[in-house]
């Protein structure tokens, strides 16, 4: 009771001026520092004239437009959250900023002349098209709050990986979008400024008209539609709206975490409970934090002369809360209709998987294109290169089984169809380490950044386990740790990213995948792991039928759910972490396999393990042929190309009833 | 309604309650408790909405500890067995069944052999034997090759029970089993349990939201209200219009069908 | 001998020297980035850096690879295919001509062009002698070169890389030389150009075009000394991490530039 002694109100005031108090005074010292004597410009401009143009020009609309941006993506996620009843839903959440983002990349490698105002309407269309896709993904689960997030971060990875991809094949020319691609708030005119504006203050007004439509939705669709609303079109309408407030944000100062996703949940922390003050609230949240973080990171600035992005700093802070806010989440009720795609009849399936195992086998190592064309190489060329080609496939297909069976371990344990490895942020923080492994011992060879790497993927795990205890390894705790997790070391590369240089790029080689440079040793290695690490997964494969009778019967049934929760968490993120070492961090393999396997027939626990292994097989042989051959001599990231052939696929079977 | 044999040779009571509550967001949802269910018998579990019997029941399955008192199964608080021991004595089937994703029938019932066999023992003979035993004695032997999902909901219901009497336990804990059924259903799936109990001696408790429903097919009513047992006795003693008022807070009355054994309660 | 290599800086002075260059790594960008020496169009291309195809490599049957410690993990499986050599050119903290020339040399023996390295290294010298000449009258001028990143930041070259030194060479000052660090690949804001005072402005290209259309309109840019003063000059791509060749380029566009 003495915690209301308080009122809701005042402590909002009281949250709210000691914010503004915090930014006024933090712009106040940047301009104090301009113009001191001992300032860095005192020297060559005694008068005082270059400080004058630079508060003016730099740092006044700098301000500004972190309080705009602030604002922009704080109303951006009040209503995204409130149209998906999703507290943690944000534009980054959504996938939205990375769309935004890769279709920005796309464009200035593509059609580097345009620029200006079509750069916001490619990053509108961009971000667009990935929340489509990840509610498209979470559709069939009534866009449950964990579902889409974990759908926004696979969609998110996607594009990252593609926005990698592109900067690496153009190499050092889009340098620029490192920086972009952290959220740099620096300023030079008071254009940006002046277009946010014109920006936000329509979307401000309009969402104000959608506040009935908004509160009636925060009841369930059929309550809002008996109350005679469009639920559809108004949904549709406020996302669109939310959607074109980010890209807006995005395209003048770039991708800026984690503000979004706080505002709002802030504002509700403080009290706000219906749409109008939640609405109200966030832009004004919004505004105050992305201008108190934009001083902060300005004074370590100008301590360490090295320009930091202050997106990418915000959305360090994403990780921990998300992770906070997933622990209030209640609890969703067992949904009872079958999950993901429903199961075909029983079939023999072993004569077709291994056939088409040794199929595409036998073609990625017989297979290959020279001047004369793609076509099957002659015996003795095959014999010099069946030394190169047969450790990288052997290294492919056990990765592809190690994820396909981490996956189907994954989706099993959390009755979540969208579970996949890629979200357990097992691998991002390996590669994190590898990075500052990278940074910091930039001639360290390949044993030793594996060793850092594999380091880092132990850590990781560590800390998703620690994260996912405390709710007993209950499925979408433990998928939204691993998202937490994931942004976090996204966040961190990013800020070493915008470091550039040769380290940059080997890191981005880095991120899409190290098949090209497996030797016969690494292959063994892999292979011998997959083993391993796929046997116990079939042995146990009795849990995971168990595991996917929900919550209660399996307990009921004498299986002791933490600890048999806890060892197929480990050897998810065992397997994940082997075989992103060679794969890369993504591929959707792990994603898509288990859907086939269902798809064509298999359906207790140790066939749908199996054949989802041979088929992750399968598929990563596949790719690894064809990302070989597509743009000879240069070679797209193996994980990356099965991803593309496989996200359609996936968002048919997913959408289809 | 004789008594029948105590369960396998034990002791009279099945299951007790010492002073047993368990909280919700600090409020008690059953508010210390004392109970005693006698084993070998059908025990049914009756009371308004929130008044605790889901979460009575799910304390009997130990799917969640009492905030403070004690459980006992047997003598024996039931923290103390191991999960798949525990299991082999009690099978429990939640209100909310899960979808089986695509399972047979036949493999459905195969996993309630789980506490006998664990993650790595065989699937023997003995094994095999109990699944087709359940299989038959719940009806299903013609769709036993049948996908669970595409079973219609008595028959989903009774795949269900099949799988608990794979598991051979000797003590079956049903929240709810018959409340998507249709009328025809639910005497089907109580009728079968109650023969269960009276063939192989096993105890049932069972929930029920229909009164007389529970009159018909168990032996003794466990009443609930606001957490607290309100009335435990025979059918007999609970179908008076004086208890029925007590248990549900609306006056009641009681008629005698003359073409059915027992009385029938209805709200005036 | 056929060469392979890796790594720009030897390709570069491999081509200069004459050797019998097989094969090499992203000649797409190479021949936009770097520009000359003007590789052969037989020569293979490899693929990217960062994900080589040893199976080209393998084809062009090279009897050395040249490379540099950014690809020392490469190198086990390198060596499989032919002797590695690994030259570190640049280094934090020193200036890279003179392992520059040092590796020119080095490479001369190795492909039995030692006549030819030693020409490389007197031409690159003479080169940068004959610029010095033209911008004489600019001598103990101060100037930042730098790379545009956006139309808000830019990297700049420090003493420690080829255009500080080249800089150095042709008796201008760079104004970067105390404060920068390892090649000033970190970028920085633009408002810390004015820290640098009066310095003249050497561009870089590539120009990202954002930056093209918003620098001529900043009131910030326009007011620096440099742009005030019309002392912007705009010089074509150059290796930034480059060996002999690139200080030749560079004199040369500098002097263009300058004179």
């Amino acid at each position: 009771m003495t915690a209301d002694a308080i009122s809701p109100r005042r402590r909002m005031l009281a949250v709210c001026l000691f914010l503004a108090a915090l930014s006024v005074g933090l712009f106040g010292w940047s301009l104090a520092e301009v113009f001191s004597a001992d300032g860095a410009m005192a020297a060559m401009d005694p008068s005082g004239r270059f400080a004058a143009l630079v508060a003016l020009h730099s740092l006044a609309p700098r301000y500004v437009v972190g309080l705009l941006a602030g604002a922009a993506l704080g109303l951006a996620g009040a209503l995204l959250q409130s149209v998906l009843r999703n507290t943690l839903a944000d534009p980054s959440s959504l996938g939205v900023a990375a769309g935004a983002h890769l279709a920005i990349v796309a464009m200035t490698a593509f059609a580097p002349e345009l620029g200006g105002f079509p750069r916001e309407g490619v990053a509108f269309a961009g971000g667009l098209m990935a929340v489509l896709i990840v509610l498209g993904l979470s559709w069939r689960r009534a866009f449950e709050p964990a579902t889409v997030v974990v759908a926004g971060m696979m969609v998110g990875l996607l594009c990252a990986s593609l926005a990698a991809t592109l900067i690496l094949y153009s190499g050092q020319y889009l340098t620029s979008l490192f920086l972009w691609g952290g959220g740099s708030l620096a300023q030079q005119n008071w254009t940006p400024a002046v277009d946010l504006a014109v920006r936000f203050v329509p979307a401000f007004a309009v969402s104000m008209l959608f506040l009935r439509s908004l509160s009636l939705l925060t009841l369930d669709d059929q309550g809002a539609r008996a109350l005679g609303l469009s639920v559809a079109g108004t949904r549709l309408a406020i996302l669109v709206l939310a959607v074109a407030l980010s890209a807006a944000v995005v395209s003048q100062v770039g991708v800026i975490g984690f503000i979004g996703l706080a505002a709002p949940n802030l504002a509700r922390l403080m009290g706000a409970r219906t749409a109008r003050p939640v609405l109200l609230l966030s832009p004004l949240l919004g505004a105050l934090m992305l201008s108190v973080t934009d001083g902060i990171v300005q004074a370590i600035d100008r301590a360490s002369r090295f320009d930091m992005p202050t997106g990418a700093v915000t959305a360090l802070f994403a990780g921990p809360v998300l992770l906070w806010l997933s622990s209030r989440l209640r609890a969703a009720r067992p949904d009872l209709r079958a999950e993901g795609v429903a199961g075909a009849p029983r079939r023999r399936l072993w004569p077709v998987v291994l056939g088409g195992l040794a199929v595409s086998a036998a073609l990625a190592l017989l297979v290959g294109r020279s001047e004369s064309g793609i076509g099957f190489d002659s015996l003795s060329t095959i014999a010099t290169l069946l030394p190169w080609r047969a450790p990288r496939l052997v290294a492919a297909m056990a990765g592809g089984a190690m994820l396909a069976t981490a996956g189907c371990l994954l989706q099993r344990m959390t009755s979540n169809p969208l579970a996949s490895p890629e979200v357990l942020g097992v691998s991002s923080s390996a590669i994190l380490a590898m990075a500052i492994c990278v940074f910091a011992v930039p001639s360290m060879g390949l044993a030793g950044q594996m060793t850092a790497a594999t380091l880092g993927a132990m850590l990781g795990f560590a800390v998703l386990i620690a994260a996912a205890r405390r709710g007993a390894f209950e499925g979408n705790r433990m998928l939204l740790g691993g998202v937490a997790l994931g942004s976090f070391c996204g966040a961190a590369l990013t800020i070493l990213m915008t470091r550039g240089g040769m380290e940059a790029g080997m890191i981005l080689a880095w991120l899409t995948g190290a098949t090209a440079h497996v030797d016969p040793v690494i292959a063994g290695v892999t292979a011998v792991l997959a083993i391993l690490l796929i046997l116990p997964a079939l042995v146990l494969s009795r849990w995971l039928d168990l595991l996917a009778l929900g919550k209660e019967m399996p307990a009921a049934l004498g299986l002791a759910m933490t600890r048999a929760r806890l060892v197929l968490l480990a050897l998810a993120a065992l397997l994940t972490g082997a075989a992103a070492l060679t794969l890369g961090p993504v591929s959707f393999v792990g994603l898509m396999a288990p859907h086939i396997a269902r798809h064509v027939g298999a359906a207790d626990a140790r066939s749908l393990l199996a054949t989802s292994a041979a088929l992750g097989a399968l598929l990563m042989g596949v790719a690894d042929l064809a990302s070989r051959l597509a743009f000879y001599p240069y070679q797209m990231p193996i994980g990356l190309f099965a991803s593309l052939i496989g996200t359609p696929y996936l968002l048919y079977m997913l959408a289809r009833r | 309604m004789g008594t029948v044999e105590p369960a396998r040779g034990t002791g009279g009571a099945a299951f007790e309650l010492k002073g047993v509550t368990v909280r919700i967001e600090g409020r008690p949802v059953v508010d210390d408790v004392h109970l005693t269910l006698e084993g070998g018998r059908v025990h049914g579990l009756i009371g308004p909405n929130g008044s605790g019997k889901s979460t009575l029941i799910q304390l009997l399955a130990r799917q969640i500890p009492p905030h403070s008192g004690e459980v006992l199964f047997r003598g024996r608080p039931v923290a103390s067995l191991t999960a798949r021991a525990f299991a082999r004595e009690v099978a429990y089937l939640p209100q909310f069944s899960p979808s089986a994703d695509g399972l047979l029938v036949r493999e459905l019932v195969a996993l309630g052999r789980f506490p006998w066999h664990g993650a790595l023992g065989r699937f023997g003979p003995r094994d095999r034997a109990k699944v087709d035993e359940a299989i038959a004695r719940a009806g299903l032997l013609h769709m036993a090759a049948r996908r669970v999902d595409t079973l219609s909901g008595g028959e989903r219901q009774r795949a269900w029970l099949a799988m608990l009497l794979a598991q051979d336990a000797s003590c079956l804990l049903l929240d709810e089993p018959t409340s998507a059924l249709d009328l025809a259903h639910q005497m089907d799936v109580l009728a079968l349990v109650r023969d269960l109990s009276l063939e192989r001696a096993i105890t049932v408790v069972v929930i029920l939201h229909d009164i007389n429903l529970a009159a018909r097919h168990c032996d003794s009513i466990v009443a609930l209200g606001a957490g607290r047992v309100v009335f435990q006795g025979s059918v007999a003693q609970v179908m008076t219009a004086d208890v029925l008022q007590r248990i549900y807070a609306v006056p009641m009355g009681i008629t005698h069908p003359r073409d059915l054994g027992q009385p029938i309660g209805y709200p005036l | 001998m056929r060469v392979a290599a890796i790594d720009w800086a030897m390709l570069e002075t491999a081509l200069a020297i004459g050797a019998e260059v097989v094969a090499a790594a992203e000649l797409r960008l190479y021949r936009q980035m770097v520009v000359e020496p003007v590789p052969s169009p037989e020569i293979a291309d490899l693929g990217l850096r960062g994900s080589l195809n040893y199976e080209a490599l393998l084809r062009a049957a090279p009897d050395l690879i040249l490379s540099a410690p950014w690809y020392v993990k490469y190198e086990a499986n390198l060596n499989r295919i032919a002797p590695v050599r690994s030259f570190r050119i640049d280094q934090r903290g020193r200036s890279p001509y003179e392992p520059a020339v040092a590796a020119a040399r080095e490479l001369g023996r190795l492909t039995g062009r030692e006549e030819a390295a030693e020409d490389l290294v007197l031409a690159v010298a003479a080169e940068i002698d004959a610029q010095r000449e033209r911008v004489a009258l600019r001598r103990g001028e101060a100037f930042s070169i730098i790379n545009i990143g956006d139309p808000r930041h830019f990297r700049v070259f420090g003493a420690d890389s080829m255009h500080g030194h080249v800089l150095d060479r042709l008796g201008l000052r760079n104004a970067w030389a105390g404060q920068t660090r390892y090649s000033a690949q970190a970028p920085v804001d633009l408002v810390a150009l004015a820290s640098a005072g009066d310095a003249g402005i050497i561009i870089v290209r590539p120009i990202p075009f954002d930056a093209l259309r918003v620098l001529p309109e900043s009131p910030l840019w326009n007011a620096l000394p440099a742009v005030e003063q019309g002392r912007v000059h705009v010089i074509d791509p150059v290796n930034p991490f480059g060996g002999l060749p690139t200080a030749r380029r560079l004199a040369r566009l500098l002097g263009n530039a300058l004179a």
